[in-house]
């Protein structure tokens, strides 16, 4: 094995090790939500709607 | 000077981000549609650290019935402000001034703040702040927040020592409803602060109302409503009140208001007299659509996206990492991994930005000057000939940026029959993510036609209408529409920051998808067609037919032959694109550019169209368009069905009409243009004859439901 070989397979492993870490951070911030926010481009309005639903009763 | 707290409260859309970010400096986002601010964001006077403002969600009252006023009032009561900053719309005064008597009632100092002078003076209209201020007992300043006018005014009374010190003012609604708001402070007393007391007894007589009483106090409150209420001719308490709060406002601003547009229509009147008319509404929402789609996708996108798909994607950067890995000596496989796989799956998809941006730019255009709140409004009308409802189609707009918040959106709708019907329908409207499929196969088998996007768009309306009409007719889904309600914003010349700042939210979050979960898919696409079975053991693959991935397409790849395209390719296409629907595209970047088959993106496209053929490809389009969405959205329409039996039933159906939409427009296209006729060709004739006949079959039975059941807030 090349040295160039170790050095992007590892770089490569490490962003994608990184990538499946950042997702599954997000996915544990916002367990409401089934998508990551990070790649929603609605996110923002998605906050509103990933909060329980004001609609059920919620003991009030 | 001490620490201080401001909250900033006001109806929606009445500028309150605008005024945040001009007195804090801040970038939040701001649009000309009610609920921008869904969540409590919080910021520091410019250049005074140590006042903390507080913008809170835009609300209508303090009634917590939407999670806006649950997030407010809790907010309020719970961890009350030094002073409250009531921002109100002036050229809406009294509608806005509502929530101002709730206010009141909370006994937290105030400043009234009224926007949109700069709106008002134009209509040649003045209100004369320093009266007012005397009648309210508060300070009152008008100002512009979009154009600065008076922020500066309003900073001194912030920054002034009397602001937190200014005593409430004490609202009377007369000797009947003062006795009963007395009694009620008596039966809520132990359960709240004795400074909210008041506040608190008027939220206590609304129906339902349960917060932190036992049942004995709910059964008094209950007992003294029934009271009230056989005692005034059944006249409802909570319309009372509701009707004396407005008496009220009528004496705090008369004779405040000088100058009138009595009998003359405003800007947005005479717009809406052509925009919302009953004739001429339809065909400019279609206009407007096709310009949009048809500019972004095709004209000026194309024109931009040939660069980055031919020359950027296609020859620089290839060219740069493939000299750099053989500079480095890299392995022949992780070779073929970064530029097979990753760069031309990645680059395939990042070809498509300069499109994804010009639309953005225009859809966050259209939304920031108030056009996209008439599109429900205009299509409630249409809808509701059909049996729909209008609050149906707030999801579908949501839904053309993204499914997943547009099928959670669904849940605004109360009526559990529509609600279910609008998670099934939204992923019918082309998302972000469909777009570089529809931008492919515009260019790839139509040469880049103009009717292409704004077809695929109409395409996803025209199949919600027509799944409506088919599931109203099953027992499940039949009734009335649910009524729908919504204010429209005034049109307003959208900032070029507000609409910048849109496009370039949505359009990173779409280069951050491709960079992530594309990235990963390329990935794992190239892994399943470099390895395979040959020659009876598990090898790199020679013959990409005996690929992993080309068996697992050969699996399925027999049931789309009826509908024109029935390759391994197209296939695995369908199915990596329930990752994302941005993998139909990155596949075919792998796919058709693997083993340096192509040079550049306009030779993977050609393959494409070479691959399917014209009729194959709008065919694999509609299908895919139409068809089930990617995993996120599936996940939020099992949240939102909330069980298996609907959540499969959603994906069924949405499976089974895809399928039968792009069967019908295979099978006639093609016996339209070849005259070829036989068996299967009779066979999408008896759908398309069975389709109607289920819709306008007579109906044995009509259940009505009651359209007053469903009561709407506005």
């Amino acid at each position: 094995m090349t040295w160039g070989t170790f050095f992007v397979g590892a770089l490569l492993l490490i962003i994608v090790g990184l990538i499946i870490a950042s997702m599954v951070r997000q996915k544990k911030e916002n367990p409401e939500c089934p998508s990551a926010c990070y790649a929603c481009p609605m996110a923002r309005k998605c906050a509103r709607a990933a909060k329980p639903n004001p609609l059920k009763p919620q003991g009030q | 000077m001490n620490k201080q707290r401001f909250a900033l409260v006001g109806n929606p859309n009445s500028g309150k981000t605008t005024l945040f970010n001009a007195l804090t400096g801040s970038n939040q986002f701001i649009g000309n549609w009610p609920g921008v601010t869904v969540e409590k964001k919080s910021g520091h006077l410019i250049g005074h650290p140590e006042v903390e403002i507080l913008d809170l969600p835009g609300l209508y009252s303090l009634a917590a019935n939407s999670l806006e006023e649950i997030i407010a009032s809790k907010e309020l009561t719970q961890n009350p402000p030094d002073a409250i900053i009531n921002i109100v719309d002036g050229t809406n005064l009294e509608r806005n001034l509502y929530m101002t008597t709730q206010l009141f009632d909370l006994g937290i100092p105030l400043i009234l703040v009224i926007n949109m002078a700069d709106e008002l003076r134009q209509e040649g209209i003045s209100i004369d702040a320093d009266k007012l201020s005397e009648r309210i007992g508060y300070p009152v300043v008008a100002i512009s927040a979009l154009k600065g006018e008076n922020i500066d005014k309003l900073t001194e009374h912030l920054l002034s020592p009397e602001i937190t010190q200014n005593h409430p003012l004490k609202t009377d609604y007369g000797a009947d409803i003062e006795a009963v708001i007395a009694q009620a402070s008596g039966i809520i007393k132990p359960s709240f602060p004795e400074s909210q007391l008041r506040y608190w007894s008027f939220r206590s007589l609304e129906p339902g109302f349960k917060q932190n009483l036992d049942q004995a106090q709910q059964l008094e409150l209950q007992l003294l409503q029934e009271d009230y209420e056989s005692s005034h001719d059944g006249d409802d308490l909570e319309s009372t009140i509701a009707g004396l709060r407005y008496d009220k406002i009528d004496q705090l601003v008369s004779g405040t208001i000088h100058g009138s547009r009595k009998g003359e229509l405003s800007f947005s009147d005479r717009v809406d007299q052509i925009v919302t008319n009953r004739w001429l509404a339809l065909p400019i929402f279609v206009l407007v659509m096709v310009i949009v789609y048809g500019i972004s996708i095709t004209t000026l996108g194309t024109y931009l996206t040939d660069w980055t798909n031919e020359v950027l994607f296609g020859e620089i950067v290839p060219g740069f990492v493939s000299s750099l890995l053989e500079k480095m000596s890299v392995a022949e496989w992780l070779q073929s991994l970064i530029l097979d796989g990753i760069v031309a799956g990645v680059g395939a998809v990042l070809g498509f930005v300069p499109q994804m941006l010009v639309l953005f730019f225009m859809l966050a255009f259209l939304e920031a000057s108030g056009y996209m709140a008439r599109i429900a409004f205009i299509m409630d009308r249409a809808f509701r000939k059909w049996g729909l409802s209008g609050k149906s189609f707030i999801p579908l707009l949501v839904g053309s940026g993204c499914s997943v918040p547009g099928i959670m959106a669904s849940r605004t709708i109360e009526e559990e029959s529509d609600r279910r019907m609008t998670v099934i329908l939204t992923s019918f409207i082309p998302c972000g993510a469909k777009l570089p499929v529809i931008a492919l196969f515009a260019g790839a088998i139509a040469g880049d036609a103009l009717w292409v996007a704004p077809a695929a768009y109409f395409l996803g309306i025209a199949a919600v209408i027509l799944s409506g009409l088919i599931l109203k007719k099953t027992p499940r889904f039949k009734g009335e529409p649910s009524p729908f309600v919504m204010e429209l914003p005034p049109y307003r010349l959208p900032g070029l920051k507000t609409v910048l700042r849109s496009t370039w939210e949505r359009g990173w979050s779409f280069i951050k998808k491709a960079g992530t979960i594309i990235l990963l898919s390329s990935i794992v696409i190239w892994a399943l067609l470099r390895f395979g079975i040959e020659n009876g053991s598990l090898a790199t693959v020679e013959v990409l037919e005996n690929s992993f991935m080309a068996r697992l397409g050969s699996l399925i790849s027999w049931m789309f032959r009826p509908l024109g395209w029935d390759s391994w390719q197209a296939a695995v296409a369908t199915i990596t694109g329930l990752v994302a629907k941005e993998n139909v595209v990155n596949t075919f970047g792998i796919l058709f550019g693997y083993a340096e088959v192509s040079e550049s993106g306009t030779e993977i496209w050609a393959n494409v169209a070479q691959h399917f053929g014209v009729l194959g490809g709008f065919s694999f389009l509609i299908f895919n368009l139409l068809c089930i969405p990617c995993f996120a959205a599936i996940g939020a329409i099992k949240r939102e069905m909330n069980n298996a039996g609907w959540t499969w039933f959603a994906l069924i159906y949405q499976s089974v009409f895809a399928y039968a939409v792009s069967f019908v427009f295979y099978q006639i296209s093609n016996w339209a243009l070849t005259q070829q006729f036989g068996f299967i060709t009779i066979l999408a004739i008896l759908v398309v004859l069975g389709t109607i006949y289920f819709l306008v079959r007579p109906e044995k039975q009509k259940e009505v439901r009651n359209p007053h059941r469903n009561g709407v807030r506005a």
